[in-house]
């Protein structure tokens, strides 16, 4: 090891990914000065070895793997330069996601008492409305403000199921994010994403780029679904969080560690009353960070927590003596067990679908497929689309599916 | 297709294409203002490695390689480059003879086989734990304990075990 020069040593370690390499730091003290230098960082972020990064600008509709984000090269922050200790910095606020929404500041339209304000609680029942609309192509926007400037990491929300009008659900058509330092002044702007039309968190991704703002304003492009009765569109959301990191305050790279470690997975849901909201299983559904990090550390399997919820939950039913409320997890659930009679009849009961249909192919009920398609009151997939279920359901699917659609 | 001759440290001479240009900056720089039938020498490569890199230039056709990947992501070679040929090239050598190869290949300015070379010591260090480096390094510890246990705490999450994910 002694004839390894130091030049030699910087080009290896170019080699490593982070994990490695801070861990090597421990070795002895010339590794520790080597994975120190700031040359090294330099090297990573300007090496043409590195292969530039999937990511580009703007923010993404999923959560990517922590492994992904993780890997520097993609990091860019013009503020500041690629040392040692801006990277360590970095590393340990990545690790430790925080709400950082204060309050509501303003909206497009609200009604009387289904106010913004109504989606930062996820405890209770209540939503945010738009006004109502004669048009599907009217947009609105959410503005939020921050608790001081933040680094911004992802934006999440969720859409109301109105329960008493049959179960619709009132969804944007689009959504787009902007990012400020006042709330009429934006210097971040994403792409428009299409809204997945389901009960689950929309998740849009800044990272890795490294926006800070006090001000995120949320704009909701176009509308989806008509009220049955009034026939008018509207935008109904029922929880917003943003995740991100205070920039005032010092990462502890410990705490959450040191709560995960302490007490299992078990006590920190059950710490929680309501299994279908709270911001620790919002996390673990939608939010990748977090959900790796569960898994790493619980050493469950993703099945395994997504199991564990379902048992809890239909628990939970039982003893208040009412049938399981259908939802994208115990639908999901149940598809992923093969109980595919069960998983169709809550993905109908939740209006989902994608997932009827994907019910609907793996069970080959080519009639009942075909029937859902000529109903004109909600918007069901398209030729396209079923196509693209079946595809990922498997290649002779997407055959079976080819010729049952060519008879049409 | 014009020939060169190269001259090793030991003095032996070998014959190759001068389509070695192509992987050596070192070699296309002479070549410039090259005359024929002239001699060059290199002075810190040695017959050995010599003969090991013209095997490397003959294997990949005088073409440069696709690079190893970077970082990369498992400890076998083979993974983290498209040829097995060079896995097995590198699989051959003990770290010595890595390391020497490394110093060659830099005299030459030869990117890719240094590469290949570099990333085979870093699939070395990659998921073996401190105890196991020192051991097989012969690293004896220099930091106290309390200064190690800090090192350790900045980030606590590299140290756990990571995924094969």
């Amino acid at each position: 090891m002694e004839k390894i020069s130091n030049w030699v040593l910087l080009e290896i370690f170019s080699y490593l990914d982070i994990n490695s390499l801070l861990e090597s730091r421990v070795l002895n003290k010339r590794f520790s000065s080597t994975i120190s230098n700031n040359s090294l960082w330099k090297a990573k972020f300007s090496s043409s070895r590195y292969k530039p990064s999937t990511y580009h600008s703007g923010a993404y509709f999923k959560f990517p793997k922590t492994s992904e984000i993780m890997n520097f090269s993609c990091i860019n922050d013009p503020d500041k330069p690629p040392t040692f200790e801006n990277m360590a910095y970095y590393f340990n606020i990545l690790r430790n996601p925080q709400r950082i929404i204060k309050c509501a500041h303003s909206v497009s339209s609200e009604d009387y008492t289904q106010t913004i304000d109504k989606v930062l609680d996820y405890n209770t029942n209540e939503f945010w409305s738009s006004k109502p609309y004669d048009e599907d192509n009217t947009n609105e926007f959410a503005v939020f403000e921050l608790t001081g400037i933040c680094y911004v990491f992802t934006i999440s929300f969720k859409t109301y199921r109105a329960l008493y009008q049959g179960g619709p659900i009132y969804p944007p058509k689009r959504v787009k994010i902007l990012i400020g330092n006042t709330p009429d002044e934006y210097f971040f702007s994403s792409d428009e994403f299409d809204v997945e039309i389901n009960e689950n968190y929309n998740t849009i991704l800044v990272l890795p780029n490294i926006v800070k703002g006090k001000y995120v304003r949320i704009d909701f492009i176009e509308k989806v679904t008509r009220e049955p009765g009034s026939e008018k569109y509207y935008t109904v959301l029922s929880f917003v969080e943003i995740t991100g990191f205070p920039i005032e305050i010092e990462p502890n790279p410990n705490s959450l560690e040191s709560i995960i470690k302490s007490e299992n997975l078990k006590n920190i849901v059950s710490r929680h009353d309501e299994i279908q909201s709270p911001f620790l299983y919002s996390q673990i559904n939608s939010v990748g960070l977090m959900n790796d990090f569960l898994l790493a550390t619980s050493n469950l399997s993703c099945n395994e927590i997504k199991n564990y919820f379902v048992a809890v939950y239909e628990q939970k039913n039982e003893e208040n003596d009412t049938k399981v409320y259908p939802t994208n997890l115990t639908a999901d659930f149940y598809f992923d067990n093969k109980d595919y009679e069960r998983a169709f009849e809550h993905y109908r009961r939740i209006y989902d679908f994608y997932g009827v249909f994907k019910c609907f192919i793996i069970m080959e009920k080519h009639t009942e497929l075909k029937s859902f398609l000529s109903q004109t009151w909600y918007r069901v997939p398209n030729y396209a689309e079923i196509l693209k279920i079946a595809r990922k359901l498997g290649l002779e699917y997407e055959q079976k599916m080819k010729e049952v659609l060519k008879k049409e | 297709m014009s020939e060169i001759t190269l001259v090793s440290k030991e003095g032996t001479k070998i014959q190759i294409s001068s389509q070695f240009s192509n992987l050596s900056g070192f070699i296309h720089n002479i070549l410039q203002d090259y005359q024929q039938n002239e001699d060059i020498s290199l002075a810190s490569v040695s017959f050995i490695n010599l003969q090991m890199i013209l095997e490397y230039a003959v294997h990949h056709n005088f073409q440069v390689p696709q690079p190893p990947r970077c970082p990369i992501t498992s400890p076998n070679i083979a993974d983290n480059v498209s040829d097995p040929w060079d896995a097995e090239f590198v699989n051959r050598l003990n770290e010595d003879q890595i390391i020497d190869l490394v110093t060659a290949t830099n005299f030459l300015d030869m990117k890719s086989l240094m590469d290949l070379c570099l990333a085979k010591i870093a699939c070395m260090f990659k998921y073996k734990d401190i105890e196991t480096l020192r051991k097989e390094y012969g690293i004896t510890e220099e930091f106290t304990a309390e200064i190690e246990e800090k090192l350790k705490s900045d980030f606590p999450w590299a140290m756990e075990a990571e995924s094969n994910d």
